[in-house]
């Protein structure tokens, strides 16, 4: 038999093996963190700086990903560090203001003030070096601007006067050292005192003045106990420099062999030049010093150059993000165009919409009514004249009863057709419509039935529609053939009342009312209201009359 | 024919300011009808036509020709048919020549009965008589003859009420605060000293008094009693 599974424990032991993989991987990478970290701080290997550049970058890399951008600043402001470390100056550069890109981009946040510091004083840095003597000035008065700790504002301040220093103003730069010393008396901040305390007597010591170099001696002791490697060369060189100065050339070419040998350690190109050509300035051979010198002018003449053709990059660069910037900003209005020209036409396709199902509405009701009205008026004619008529023409078969009844008759047909049309002929809507409606009202008044008007006088029909006008002319005159013929009124009375285009009307007779009928008459005087988008409301009862109100 | 006229002419008419009569009416038995009822009023020089366009030429042409009419009797509505018209209707007729002629007597005779209609054509437009057609309508031409010949105006019975100043049976708040104090049981001092008290004008007790009257026939009322109980009946107050 084949053993179908593999053996639980192995796969158990496989588990637990992934798992610890994982935490180790968790743990090891903050480990790493500060291991490379310090690696930058303190390099002691020859590739300790390109092993922490990889790492760094990588670590920028996946926090790009994530869109971590409080990390993508960690790690850049490392890489920068040590691409200054490395001498790439021009690469730092690009880190440092790719770090002020993504702080401009971020919401302003009292957070991000020691960020801009950081880069600000970097870029100060990096322009020093790249001999940008006022470019270096700005950045370091900006990155100061934004200093919140005293020892920051410390460090600036040495950096300054370093600056200064470099430029030959060791006026200005002792000011800043004299500073940034009255500052630095917290021997909690121990590396930065150091440093003031060896720039500020620097030159004084150069100069000879007595008891000044114990001041240096004090600060290269302190940078050996906290292993400072880098303030530890400083010292050396610095006191190379006085020994020399002195004339003591075997304490200075002493000094300067210790700091080559931490130039070694450090294993910064920088360093190690700089080291180099202390030892051939101390040296006594005035052909290397010679070489030196020209040296040195041609570094700065191709520095120079060097310098035009970044400006001329940067300026070429900059132009290129402007034209970029406003295709973008060009695009960007166009879209928005785009999208108030779509909103447009899209409300102009939904009002033709709604325009359009409005109007069928209208329409479709009027062919309602039209449809009501035909059939209203064919009924009359079958009805009442047609009957009639029929009626008439059976009297006339009967010899003996041709009398003066049949005139009657005759004549009673004759009214009911003319009624039939006033019923639906033109009505006068334009001129004085409020003697048409009055005359229409007195058409029904006789010895029997008065038709009384209320406030009727006082409504401004000029202002009121002509479908409305006809409307209510129609109506009226409905409710009141209705009464004639069922109910028996002796009084009615209209109450009008006017907001501005609306009018409503009150109908009341004191006649027989009724049970809620809707035939013919009535229906149609609903079909009116609708039409128009008016309200009615009925209200009779046998005995207690008929009382409608309507609205249009 | 010759005889007749001769006949006629011994006699004399009793219109003799109409010897001749024009007729507009689109229907042959209306005209018929006329005719007969002119003919048997002594007049003989009758000539009839269905449109409106018709009879205006004809009468124009007459004015040319040295022989005018007197009289048109027209309709006011007009079949439309084929044929294109000018005028459209017995009203426009009506107008034109009166505007253009206003010697010219004219007689509307119609079914129209409407108070409006019969005021405009009468008051604005100066037509001399206005007959509707009904059972008495042919008795009403002779009369509207006689009237007209008279140089007097004549307009059917049954439209008196045209001309006479408007009427309305308009009652307004007055009257309803009026009829109010009056179901509150006070008598006419009473409520004209109300209204005096609560500036409510006009309050003189002869104003309330003549309202009250017009009120009470409003109201088809023989007493206060009745008109009070009429205005209740209708939910007035």
């Amino acid at each position: 038999m084949k053993p179908r599974l593999t053996n639980p424990v192995v796969v158990v032991v496989f588990v637990l093996l992934v798992i610890h993989s994982w935490a180790n991987a968790q743990t090891e990478s903050n480990d790493s963190l500060r291991y490379y970290y310090d690696k930058v701080i303190q390099p002691n290997h020859s590739d300790d700086l390109l092993k922490a550049y990889v790492f760094f970058e990588n670590q920028r890399a996946e926090a790009q990903i994530r869109q971590d951008t409080a990390a993508m600043i960690y790690n850049l402001q490392l890489i920068s560090i040590i691409e200054i470390d490395l001498g790439l100056l021009y690469e730092s550069e690009e880190t440092a203001v790719a770090i002020i890109n993504l702080l401009d981009a971020q919401p302003a946040h009292p957070n991000l003030q020691e960020e801009y510091r950081r880069a600000y004083n970097q870029l100060g840095r990096i322009y020093r070096q790249l001999k940008h003597s006022d470019q270096s000035i700005h950045y370091y008065q900006k990155s100061l601007s934004y200093t919140q700790q005293r020892i920051d504002s410390i460090i600036l301040l040495n950096n300054m006067g370093n600056l200064y220093r470099d430029q030959n103003k060791e006026d200005l730069a002792q000011a800043y050292y004299t500073e940034a010393y009255a500052k630095s008396l917290n021997p909690l901040e121990t590396l930065q005192y150091a440093r003031i305390l060896h720039n500020r007597f620097y030159n004084k010591a150069m100069e000879g003045t007595p008891g000044t170099i114990d001041s240096l001696l004090k600060a290269k002791k302190l940078r050996e106990q906290f292993n400072d490697q880098r303030g530890l060369y400083s010292s050396f060189r610095g006191l190379a420099m006085v020994a020399h100065a002195g004339g003591n050339k075997e304490q200075a070419l002493n000094y300067a062999e210790n700091a080559f040998q931490l130039a070694l350690q450090i294993n910064s190109l920088t360093f190690l030049k700089d080291a180099y050509a202390l030892k051939i300035e101390l040296g006594v051979n005035p052909d290397f010093q010679n070489y030196k010198a020209i040296t040195d002018s041609l570094d700065n003449l191709r520095l120079k150059e060097q310098n035009a053709y970044a400006s001329l990059k940067y300026n070429v660069a900059k132009e290129r993000e402007q034209t970029l910037a406003f295709k973008l900003q060009q695009e960007r209005e166009r879209t928005q165009k785009q999208r108030y020209q779509a909103i447009i036409i899209i409300v102009l396709i939904i009002g033709l919409f709604l325009f359009y199902i409005l109007r069928l509405r209208y329409k479709k009701a009027k062919e309602l009514e039209i449809y009501n009205t035909e059939t209203r008026i064919s009924k009359k004619v079958h009805d009442e004249v047609a009957n009639d008529v029929y009626r008439v023409m059976t009297k006339l078969q009967e010899p003996k009863s041709f009398s003066s009844d049949v005139l009657d008759d005759l004549e009673e047909i004759y009214t009911k057709t003319r009624d039939i049309s006033r019923e639906n002929s033109f009505i006068d809507l334009d001129e004085n419509f409020a003697e048409t409606l009055n005359e229409l009202l007195l058409a029904y008044n006789n010895q029997n039935c008065n038709v009384i008007t209320r406030n009727s006088q006082t409504i401004r029909w000029e202002v009121i529609n002509n479908n409305k006008k006809r409307a209510v002319y129609r109506i009226l005159q409905e409710l009141l053939t209705n009464m004639k013929k069922h109910s028996g009124a002796t009084l009615v009375i209209i109450n009008f009342k006017q907001n501005e285009k609306k009018i409503t009307v009150e109908y009341r007779d004191n006649g027989a009312g009724s049970t809620l009928h809707k035939k013919n008459g009535l229906q149609n005087v609903e079909n009116r209201i609708f039409v128009l988008n008016g309200t009615i409301t009925f209200e009779t009862e046998p005995g207690k009359g008929f009382k409608t109100r309507f609205t249009l | 024919m010759k005889q007749n006229r001769a006949k006629d002419l011994k006699q004399g008419s009793p219109y003799n300011m109409f010897s001749k009569v024009l007729i507009a009416d689109d229907l042959n038995s209306i005209t018929s009808g006329v005719l007969n009822t002119l003919k048997a009023e002594g007049l003989h020089q009758i000539e009839s036509v269905h449109y409106c366009d018709d009879a205006y030429l004809k009468i124009k042409a007459a004015i040319r020709e040295g022989n005018p009419y007197d009289l048109l009797i027209t309709d006011l509505s007009f079949k439309a048919d084929h044929r294109e018209q000018h005028l459209r209707s017995g009203e426009d007729l009506a107008q034109t020549l009166k505007k253009e002629h206003p010697e010219l007597c004219i007689i509307v005779y119609s079914i129209e009965d409407r108070f409006q209609k019969v005021r405009t054509l009468i008051k604005k437009h100066n037509v001399n008589a206005y007959v509707c057609k009904g059972r008495n309508g042919l008795d009403e031409i002779k009369k509207a003859l006689q009237a007209v010949s008279r140089g007097e105006s004549y307009v059917s019975p049954q439209l008196a009420g045209a001309l006479r100043p408007k009427t309305t049976m308009e009652i307004n708040d007055y009257d309803v605060e009026l009829l109010k104090q009056l179901a509150n049981g006070l008598n006419q001092d009473e409520i004209s000293a109300y209204f005096k008290e609560h500036n409510i004008k006009p309050s003189s007790l002869s104003t309330i008094e003549k309202h009250l009257q017009k009120l009470r026939t409003r109201f088809l009322a023989k007493n206060a009693t009745q008109l009070v109980a009429n205005a209740k009946d209708l939910g007035l107050i």
